[in-house]
């Protein structure tokens, strides 16, 4: 081990990755027989930090991985592996090298309260995603916004950094600026450093919002710190983006300074003191904090946010793919800066907000659906936990049966009677809901009594498999389909997934 | 062959299915409305007959319709954002840079796709006028599908040309490029290995 560790596998090794996982990993390949079976649990991190990027790569390219089920949204769970607290993930793979066109199996089992009460957790065949081995070698965030975001939301994500888009951080860069953590009070053994600088600010705490004005705010009084930090990136104006995102909005978007402040390690500060000329720069910051696509976009690329600790780091921050501010047409420019005034005025302006951002990044409406649907059930927050496990109501259920019937009815016009849901039972007492699609002039009454008596047997095959969804074909032309009663199945953007399955399986070409 | 476990990988499929027939006529629908927005705001374009100028003002029509779910159907449910000269490589890992004219992606790769680049409505386009004829169309059109450099895992791809009538005078220029028409036609083929 140590000879291969020293002569081989010390370059993949080097290149910032500090586990000694993937060191036996690597070791066991040259152990296994080649095309042997190789299976390891694995600290999750190899999967989703950037950093691990090239090490990634070269585990993808050096074995033929088929399968990969990942137990980040079960690292809380105390009955799934009691004594560990770190994500990880499952890696099965064959010795052997991969070829152009291989693909494997992505498995991320939800958290569902419900079975992780009684140890158990779901593997559900619908949810295992066939994830070509090319991507992972090219998208350095492939795994991460397929977890988060299902294939919707990585493509999504891919659209947007093609677009005139350039990192935040090398865009702050070209005006000479950065984001600086903040001072560090530290044990008081430790505080030895002075923070004269820092004495009489106003300081920012986390449960602040919109803004930190000196009226009221508590004054610095540490003579000394561990850590004080220079005294320019204190200087105001400045933004301060939170490193731990909380689910009030409110307290999710940035702090605005207009004049020098003392801030902590809590928060990532950005002086633009001297540059007026960034003032616009600065309110589109400032908005974009607020808004659901920045939030988004950390859930679906940062290594730490939603699978390790639920903070966001500098990285993620600088990586951000901000549009070009010169490209901004002037009606935009001016709807950010009016915005960046309403936020500092604690006006809770969320729709606007989030209209303008998606705007200026060209979405279109099921994109920004497909954000919101990804926001309420797949943050890292309780509320959303709770939110995405709760058994739906029948209003949610009649706006996913419209919001699917409004999608296919354009392709089935010249059918007379469209195909489209058409009922929704009342079988909802073993936790699945159920929907009839098809033609009203062509529905078997008689079939469909017999699919909803059978609904029972359904289930407990469905249960059986531990599936989400069951599909079942009549001889009419209909289907029954059905999904586990919980929020997360019911939104628009699945019924949008529906539908496009829908009229996908219909006739071909050929 | 559906999920069992993490030790099987997806079958790797070499030929992907065709496209659903009703997905194709939105498409079509789609490439007819953005011929008579062309028509109707740059006919001069039209006109002058560049084939790649052409092909980018259409795929740009295509782009905001999309935008507009104009027609009903083609929208950002169903498909991605229309794309120009996407590179891919050819069957034969040869080439890395075959570049179609025109790429119509699924708004989310079908079930049983991973390689999901691959799976798209492919269109090669081509001007047709008095200069410009069929071997053209044919040995740089059609023949970039049949030979495996374009869509190859695909059963089916179109071919979109630009019929120009350039009879008339410079004088009624506008009034000419209206009579120009867009022809597409699909070609359903074997696909490679």
């Amino acid at each position: 081990m140590r000879k291969l560790t020293a002569r081989e596998l010390a370059q993949p090794l080097e290149r910032g990755y500090g586990s000694p996982d993937i060191a036996f990993l690597l070791a066991a390949t040259r152990w296994a027989k080649p095309k042997g079976a190789l299976g390891f649990a694995l600290h999750g991190r190899i999967m989703f930090q950037p950093e691990s990027f090239e090490l990634r790569r070269h585990l993808f390219r050096s074995m033929r991985v088929t399968g990969l089920m990942n137990f980040a949204a079960l690292r809380h769970d105390p009955r799934v592996w009691p004594t560990n607290s770190a994500p990880f993930v499952l890696l099965v793979a064959r010795n052997e090298a991969s070829t152009t066109g291989d693909s494997f199996y992505f498995v991320s089992p939800k958290n569902e309260p419900r079975l992780s009460s009684i140890g158990q957790f779901r593997i559900d065949a619908q949810a295992a995603l066939p994830i070509s081995t090319e991507s992972v070698q090219e998208d350095l965030f492939a795994l991460k916004a397929v977890y988060k975001g299902g294939l919707l939301g990585a493509e999504l994500l891919r659209r947007i950094q093609t677009m005139s888009v350039i990192p935040l951080g090398e865009q702050l860069k070209r005006h000479g600026l950065r984001f600086s953590s903040g001072f560090q009070l530290g044990q008081p053994v430790r505080r030895t450093r002075s923070a004269k600088h820092l004495l009489g600010l106003p300081i920012a705490r986390p449960d602040m919002s919109f803004e930190v004005s000196g009226h009221g705010a508590e004054v610095f009084a540490h003579q000394e710190v561990q850590w004080p930090r220079a005294p320019g990136v204190f200087k105001g104006p400045l933004i301060l983006f939170r490193e731990s995102p909380h689910s009030d909005r409110s307290q999710r978007g940035a702090l605005f300074c207009e004049s020098d402040t003392a801030y902590s390690e809590s928060f990532l500060g950005l002086s633009v003191a001297g540059l007026p000329e960034l003032r616009p720069v600065m309110n589109l910051l400032y908005v974009l904090s607020y808004s659901d696509l920045l939030l988004y976009f950390h859930l679906l690329t940062s290594p730490k946010f939603g699978v390790e600790r639920d903070s966001i780091l500098q990285s993620d921050l600088e990586r951000f793919p901000l549009v070009d501010p010169e490209r901004l047409t002037h009606e935009q420019r001016a709807a950010v800066d009016a915005l960046a005034v309403r936020l500092r005025r604690r006006e809770l302006c969320w729709d606007e907000v989030d209209r303008i951002v998606f705007d200026i990044y060209d979405l279109a409406s099921w994109d920004r659906q497909l954000v919101q649907d990804t926001l309420q059930s797949e943050l890292p927050f309780n509320a959303s936990t709770e939110e995405s496990n709760r058994p739906t109501t029948t209003q949610e259920r009649a706006v996913f049966a419209d919001a699917f019937n409004s999608l296919v009815e354009p392709f089935i016009e010249s059918e007379g009677q469209p195909t489209r849901i058409l009922s929704e039972d009342d079988y909802g007492s073993s936790g699945w809901r159920y929907v009839q699609i098809g033609r009203q002039s062509g529905l078997d009454s008689t079939l469909l009594a017999m699919a909803s008596r059978e609904s029972s047997q359904l289930t407990a095959v469905a249960d059986t498999y531990w599936a989400s969804r069951v599909t079942v074909h009549l001889p009419d032309g209909s289907a029954r389909v059905g999904y586990l009663d919980q929020r997360r199945y019911w939104t628009k953007t699945q019924a949008r997934l529906l539908a496009l399955e829908w009229l996908q399986g219909d006739g071909s070409l050929e | 062959m559906p999920f069992s476990n993490i030790g099987v990988p997806p079958v790797s499929l070499d030929c992907y299915p065709a496209w659903s027939k009703k997905l194709v006529a939105v498409v079509d629908r789609a490439m007819s409305e953005a011929w008579r927005r062309m028509l109707r705001d740059h006919s001069i374009l039209i006109h002058a007959g560049d084939e790649d100028t052409i092909t980018d003002q259409l795929r740009t029509e295509l782009v905001a319709m999309r935008r507009e779910n104009r027609p009903r159907g083609f929208g950002s449910a169903f498909f991605g954002v229309p794309t120009r000269d996407s590179k891919q490589r050819d069957c034969y890992g040869a080439s890395i840079d075959q570049s179609p004219d025109l790429t119509i992606y699924p708004a989310h790769p079908r079930r049983g796709i991973a390689d999901d680049q691959y799976d798209a409505l492919f269109f090669e386009c081509k001007v047709l006028d008095r200069t410009r004829g069929m071997d053209l169309y044919r040995l740089n059109g059609i023949e970039r599908f049949t030979t495996g450099r374009y869509a190859w895992r695909m059963p089916h791809a179109g071919m979109i040309a630009y019929v120009l009538d350039k009879h008339e005078t410079s004088r009624a220029r506008a009034r000419t490029a209206k009579r120009s028409v867009l022809s597409l036609v699909y070609l359903t083929y074997r696909p490679w290995p």
